[in-house]
C-alpha cells in the first residue's frame, strides 16, 4: 500500500473486509491491533519530528544529541512492530479477523520490555520539541475531525464509526462519501477533501488531542493531563502547534500502550476460523492513522473478488486546510510589510508544510481522474 | 577516502528508505567508512562532484524523475536499483492510460545502465549491507560471475500412435508419472539427474512398445502441453461433411462432463452435434452390452481396462464391453483408447469443437433416444477396489465392470479440463449431472 504507514493501511482494509463479510473479533485481538497501530503512530511521529521538523528549528535546538536518541527510539519501536507485524513495510501477519501468527505472551513481554526502555528517551525528545518556539499564525479554519475514542482507541472494533468535529458528530458507514467530499483539480495530481463539500477541516494529532480535551475527562496521568491542558490554547490557535501535538500524543500513546499491553488477557484470544459461507457485500473501515482519519471501502462480489475499492487518506483530508493556512501565513507576512522577505516567506511556508506532515505517496492519484 | 553514498528517491512509497533508517543502516555506514552525501529524506544535500555509489528507490513516472535519474547516473560510479519499484516499475507500472504522464512508468534499467539490483518490497536491508560491504572493500562483483553460464537440457520426442511427448516443454512436475503409476501402466518415469532430469519411457522407446495402454491420463494432467494428442478431428469432420458418418453415439459420462466443464445444458450439446452435421444423436452407454456377458466375467469398460485386467487379474475371464454401433456412426467417449478400434471422438475434442462454434449459436434439441442399462451392475474404479470386490465375490450378485482411471470414467483420460480446480468437486458435480440424466430419461 504505502511504505510510510503500511500498518495503518492494512488495519483499515482489514476492518473494511471484516465489515463486508461480517467477521467479528475478540477483545484481545482488538487491543493487539490497536497496539500495532499505536506503535506505527509512535514511529511515524518520531521520524517526522526528528527528520523533518527539528531541522527547521536548528537554530533554537541547542544540541544535536537528540539525533541518536531519535534513532534509538525508532529502532526499538520498529523492532516491536516487527514482532507483531513481521516487518515494517507491508506487514505480513495481519488478516481480517486477527493475525496469521499465534501472538504468544512471551512476545508481549518482549514488546513491553522494549517499550519500557524508551521512557527516558521519549521524555528527552519531548523536552527538545517543546522547547521550540513556534512562528505565529492564527488557524483560518478551526474545524477538526477525529474518531470519538481517539487517541485512546485508534483502531475501533468495528463500524459504524463515530466521528467528532468541533460542532457536529457524524456516524460513518456507507455514507462516507457524503461527509468527506473529494475534489479533483486539473492543475494537480493531488486531491482535496472538504467536509460535507463545504467545510475546510483538519485531521491528525492536533484534532485528536483537541477532541480529547473537549470530552472533558482526560483518562491519563496528572503530569500528562497538565501538559495537554497547558497547550490547549496553542492547539486551538496555531496550526504550527501540530508539532507539539505530535510529541504530546506520542507520550500519551506510549502510556496507553504500556497500560493496554500489561493488562492484556492472552488466554481469551481466539484463532480465526475460516468459514466458506461468505457471500460478499460492502464494508467501510475507518481508523486513526498517524496523520489522521483513514477510510478504506471495499465491495466484494459473491465470488469474493474485490469489484470496487476506495481510499480517502488523511493527507487528502487536510491538504485544503494546509493550503488555507499557508495563504493566511503569507497574507499576514505581506500585511506586516516591515518584516517582509522572500527567503523568510519561503522558509516559513516550508516549515508550515512540514508541520502538517503531508504524506505525498498517499495523496496523489494517477490512475483515474474523474 | 570514504565511499560517497547517495540515496535518490524517485516515485514510490518510500518504504525501502524507511526500512533502511530503522534497521541499523546508519550505524553500519559509520562502521564501514561510508559517507552519506545525498539523502533528501534526512535533509542531506551536500554538493559533491561525484558519488561512488548511488541507491535509486522508486520508478520513473515523470520527466523530472528522468532528469534526476540521468544526472545521478552521470555522477555515480556504481548505481544500485533498490526495491521492486526501481527494478520492475512497481504498482504504477501497471497503469496504461494514454495521455497520462504516469503511463510511462518504467523500471530504472529502462533508461540507464544499472550495476546491481537489490530486490524485494520492501528490500532486505541485510542484503544491501552485504553488497555495500563488498563494494567498500573494493570487491566489484560482476553480474555475470553470479550466474551460471548456461544451463541446458537435451530434449527429445517420444512417439506413440495416439499421444506424443515433447520433453523440451516438460517442467518435471511429475503428474504424468503419478497418473501412469496409479493406473497401473508404469510406462513413464523420471530419467537423468540434476538439471537434466526429465520424463521418458525406458530408453526413449515409442509409447506402445514400452507398454502404453493409451489411457490418456498423462495427457489430461499435463499442465504445460508437453504431452499432446494426435488429433484426427479434421479427417473425421470431413467424413461427416461428405455423408459417410451420420450418427453420433455419445456416452452419458462424456455428456455429463461436457455439461459440467463448460456449463452447458443437455439440449445445447445435442444441438451442437446436430450443427456439426450428425443427423441423429443417441445417448448410449456401453454398459448396455453387460447383459450379453456371462455371470462370472470381469467386464472391461474400454481397451485400457482390458489390457490392465489381463495383466493384473489373469485368473478371471476378462471381456471387453464393445459398443455395438453402426458403421456410419461416431462414438463420442471419455476414453482415448477407442480411437484405434472405432470412429471416435474424445470429449475434449468435442469441447474444443463446441467452443469454436460458439455457445450463442447453440439451440435446444433433445436426443433421439437415451440407451442405458445400469441395473445389476457394480462399477468399480482403481485396481485395489476391484481386487477387494473380487475377493468377496460371493456377496455380490451383480456383474462387475471395471473403470481404470482414478475416479472412474467421469475423470477419464479423454475428458475435458474443468474450470473448477478441485477434482473432488468436479467429480461430485459430474456424478450429479449423470444421475439427473437418468431421472430425465424416466
Amino acid at each position: 500500500m504505502c511504505g510510510v504507514c503500511s500498518h495503518a493501511h492494512f488495519w483499515a482494509s482489514n476492518l473494511a473486509i471484516e465489515s463486508a463479510l461480517g467477521i467479528k473479533v475478540d477483545e484481545t485481538t482488538a487491543t493487539l491491533r490497536d497496539a500495532c497501530n499505536k506503535l506505527q503512530i509512535l514511529q511515524n511521529h518520531i521520524m517526522h519530528l526528528g527528520f523533518l521538523v527539528l531541522p527547521d528549528y536548528e537554530h533554537l535546538v541547542r544540541s544535536d544529541k537528540y539525533v541518536s536518541t531519535l534513532l534509538r527510539v525508532n529502532r526499538v519501536v520498529t523492532e516491536a512492530l516487527n514482532l507483531l507485524g513481521g516487518r515494517l513495510t507491508n506487514p505480513n501477519t495481519y488478516l481480517p479477523g486477527g493475525f496469521t501468527i499465534d501472538v504468544k505472551p512471551t512476545v508481549i513481554e518482549k514488546i513491553l520490555s522494549l517499550l519500557r526502555s524508551l521512557n527516558n528517551d521519549l521524555r528527552e525528545l519531548a523536552n527538545v520539541v517543546l522547547s521550540v518556539e513556534l512562528p505565529e499564525l492564527t488557524d483560518p479554519s478551526p474545524e477538526y475531525a477525529s474518531l470519538r475514542e481517539s487517541p485512546n482507541v485508534t483502531v475501533p472494533v468495528g463500524g459504524p464509526y463515530v466521528i467528532d468535529t468541533l460542532r457536529n458528530t457524524y456516524v460513518i458507514h456507507g455514507n462516507y462519501r457524503e461527509i468527506f467530499v473529494e475534489q479533483y483539480l486539473d492543475s494537480s495530481t493531488s486531491k482535496k477533501c472538504l467536509m460535507s463539500g463545504k467545510k475546510v477541516f483538519y485531521t491528525g494529532a492536533r484534532a485528536r488531542l483537541l477532541n480529547y480535551l473537549r470530552r472533558g475527562r482526560l483518562n491519563t496521568t496528572n503530569e500528562l493531563r497538565y501538559l495537554i491542558t497547558n497547550y490547549e490554547a496553542f492547539f486551538k490557535e496555531n496550526p504550527f502547534s501540530n508539532i507539539y501535538a505530535k510529541i504530546i500524543e506520542s507520550l500519551l500513546i506510549y502510556e496507553s500502550l504500556l497500560q493496554a499491553l500489561t493488562s492484556l488477557e492472552m488466554e481469551k484470544i481466539k484463532r480465526v476460523k475460516h468459514d466458506n459461507n461468505f457471500r460478499g457485500g460492502f464494508g467501510v473501515g475507518v481508523i486513526e492513522a498517524p496523520r489522521g482519519l483513514l477510510i478504506h471501502y471495499y465491495e466484494l462480489s459473491p465470488e469474493l473478488r474485490v469489484v470496487k475499492a476506495d481510499i480517502i487518506t488523511p493527507t487528502v483530508m487536510f491538504s485544503k486546510h494546509l493550503e488555507v493556512s499557508s495563504e493566511a501565513l503569507i497574507r499576514g507576512l505581506i500585511d506586516n510589510e516591515r518584516d517582509y522577505d522572500d527567503t523568510l516567506v519561503k522558509k516559513l511556508v516550508e516549515a508550515l508544510i512540514r508541520a502538517y506532515d503531508p504524506c505525498i505517496p498517499c495523496a496523489v492519484h494517477v490512475i483515474k481522474k474523474r | 577516502m570514504p565511499l560517497k553514498l547517495a540515496v535518490v528517491p524517485l516515485a514510490g512509497c518510500d518504504g525501502c528508505q524507511y526500512n533502511l533508517l530503522s534497521e541499523g543502516f546508519l550505524d553500519f555506514l559509520k562502521k564501514l567508512d561510508v559517507e552519506l552525501v545525498f539523502w533528501p529524506l534526512l535533509g542531506l544535500k551536500k554538493q559533491v562532484e561525484a558519488y561512488d555509489v548511488a541507491l535509486i528507490e522508486g520508478s520513473v513516472v515523470s520527466s523530472r524523475d528522468l532528469e534526476i535519474l540521468s544526472r545521478t547516473r552521470m555522477k555515480s560510479k556504481i548505481l544500485i536499483a533498490v526495491g521492486a519499484c526501481a527494478i520492475l516499475g512497481g504498482v504504477q507500472a501497471g497503469i496504461k492510460k494514454p495521455g497520462a504522464e504516469a503511463s510511462f512508468s518504467k523500471p530504472v534499467s529502462h533508461y540507464v545502465k544499472v550495476d546491481y539490483h537489490v530486490r524485494g518490497c520492501p528490500i532486505n536491508t541485510s542484503e544491501l549491507i552485504k553488497l555495500l560491504k563488498e563494494l567498500a572493500d573494493g570487491n566489484l562483483i560482476s553480474v555475470s560471475s553470479r550466474r551460471f553460464s548456461k544451463v541446458g537440457r537435451d530434449s527429445f520426442r517420444i512417439d506413440g500412435s495416439l499421444i506424443e511427448i515433447d520433453t523440451s516443454k516438460c517442467v518435471v512436475c511429475g503428474r504424468c508419472v503419478e497418473a501412469c503409476s496409479l493406473v497401473g501402466a508404469r510406462v513413464l518415469n523420471y530419467v537423468f539427474k540434476g538439471v537434466q532430469t526429465t520424463i521418458s519411457t525406458p530408453y526413449q522407446e515409442p509409447l506402445e512398445n514400452a507398454g502404453c495402454i493409451n489411457c490418456g491420463l498423462c495427457f489430461a494432467y499435463c499442465p504445460v502441453g508437453a504431452i499432446s494428442l494426435k488429433t484426427k478431428t479434421k479427417d473425421l469432420l470431413d467424413k461427416v461433411r461428405e455423408g459417410f458418418l451420420r450418427i453420433a453415439y455419445i456416452e452419458p459420462e462424456a455428456l455429463a462432463s461436457l455439461m459440467e466443464s463448460d456449463n452447458l445444458e443437455l439440449e445445447q450439446v445435442i444441438s451442437a452435434l446436430k450443427i456439426i452435421g450428425f443427423s441423429r444423436v443417441f445417448v448410449y452407454s456401453s454398459l448396455c452390452e453387460v447383459k450379453n456377458n456371462a455371470e462370472n466375467d470381469v467386464l472391461a469398460r474400454s481397451p485400457v481396462e482390458y489390457s490392465i485386467l489381463s495383466k493384473h487379474v489373469p485368473e478371471y475371464r476378462v471381456r471387453l464391453l464393445t459398443p455395438r454401433i453402426p458403421q456410419d456412426a461416431v462414438y463420442i467417449t471419455q476414453c482415448l483408447s477407442w480411437r484405434n478400434i472405432v470412429n471416435s471422438l474424445t470429449t475434449r475434442e468435442l469441447q474444443s469443437l463446441i467452443r469454436e462454434l460458439g455457445v450463442e449459436r447453440l439451440g435446444a434439441e433433445r436426443p433421439d433416444e437415451i440407451l442405458d442399462f445400469r441395473e445389476g451392475v457394480v462399477v468399480v474404479s482403481e485396481l485395489k477396489n476391484l481386487k477387494q470386490i473380487l475377493s468377496d465375490r460371493a456377496k455380490h450378485a451383480e456383474k462387475v465392470v471395471f473403470e481404470a482411471c482414478p475416479g472412474g470414467c467421469l475423470l477419464g483420460g479423454g475428458q475435458p479440463v474443468s474450470k473448477n480446480r478441485d477434482l473432488t468437486k468436479v467429480w461430485v458435480n459430474r456424478r450429479d449431472l449423470l444421475e439427473r440424466l437418468y431421472t430425465k430419461k424416466d
